[in-house]
């Protein structure tokens, strides 16, 4: 037992008494039946780590895909703004479509949350 | 990181005292075998290079002891949410007796702190170091947990004498 696990708050008999019962205790314990060979953990170690660094290895791409659909959305959103007065149509004619488009959005949603 | 030779006279070494420890603090056959080879893993995934065998050992109980921490307290918040359940019920892996049913009456931490003071043998520094806690909490801590052992064994000892 090492020098400074003895305290001061337990006088000396209560110390080996706790010494005494803890010698039971570990005399007491008891052992797994059956513990798995150390090859099966080490490929185990070595599977966890192989799939840690493909995870941490397509982290980028996964954190990226949000980004792709902002940038697609965005570059739709330009397009349908810019479009009439570059071909020449009457930008009214688009607004009615792209309402239109928006309003047929919104019912849709309307009916899909109310089913 | 280590080689496979260098963790087999690990495992071989210190699986059984790991799993008596862990067991011993858990009560449960179950969780122990899971703690014990997820700390195996974890170790092998770690960067230990340099570190000698006694070393490998401390730093083995090390993730046990934390591992055994996230656990309860990811059961603390299990159980707060969902307190209509009934309690998990902790099976024993062998007949408990009276000594094993004193030392599970002490709290997890309680019994990590004996057992690795009087079991292990470690210093107050290697207790700090395996439960991460500071040394000086390591003192107060321990002393509390004599001082209820201290009682627990007494209490058990009246009914005797009556």
């Amino acid at each position: 037992m090492m020098v400074d696990q003895f305290p001061q708050d337990v006088t000396s008999a209560e110390q080996e008494a706790i010494a005494a019962f803890m010698e039971r205790v570990a005399r007491a314990a008891v052992t797994p039946n059956v513990l798995p060979p150390a090859q099966v953990l080490w490929w185990k170690a070595q599977l966890l780590r192989r799939w840690e660094a493909e995870r941490r290895a397509t982290l980028p791409l996964d954190a990226a895909e949000p980004l792709q659909v902002l940038s697609v959305l965005t570059t739709a959103a330009l397009l349908i703004w810019v479009l009439p007065t570059t071909v020449g149509v009457e930008a009214t004619s688009f607004e009615r479509a792209f309402e239109w488009a928006v309003v047929m959005l919104q019912r849709l949603s309307v009916d899909l949350l109310t089913r | 990181v280590l080689s496979q030779n260098a963790f087999e006279e690990l495992y071989r070494t210190a699986a059984r005292p790991l799993w008596t420890y862990v067991y011993r603090v858990t009560s449960n056959v179950a969780d122990t075998d899971d703690l014990v080879q997820d700390a195996f893993c974890r170790l092998l995934q770690a960067d230990v290079g340099g570190l000698t065998a006694e070393e490998l050992r401390r730093y083995l109980f090390r993730i046990a002891g934390n591992l055994m921490t996230d656990r309860w307290r990811r059961f603390g918040r299990e159980r707060a949410r969902s307190r209509d359940e009934p309690e998990r019920v902790i099976e024993p892996a062998a007949p408990h007796d009276d000594v094993t049913k004193t030392f599970d009456r002490l709290k997890p931490r309680e019994r990590a702190l004996l057992w690795l003071a009087y079991v292990e043998h470690e210093t107050h520094a290697e207790i700090a170091e395996t439960l991460s806690l500071k040394r000086d909490s390591v003192k107060v801590l321990l002393a509390r947990a004599r001082a209820r052992l201290r009682d627990l064994l007494s209490e058990a000892e009246q009914p005797q004498r009556k």
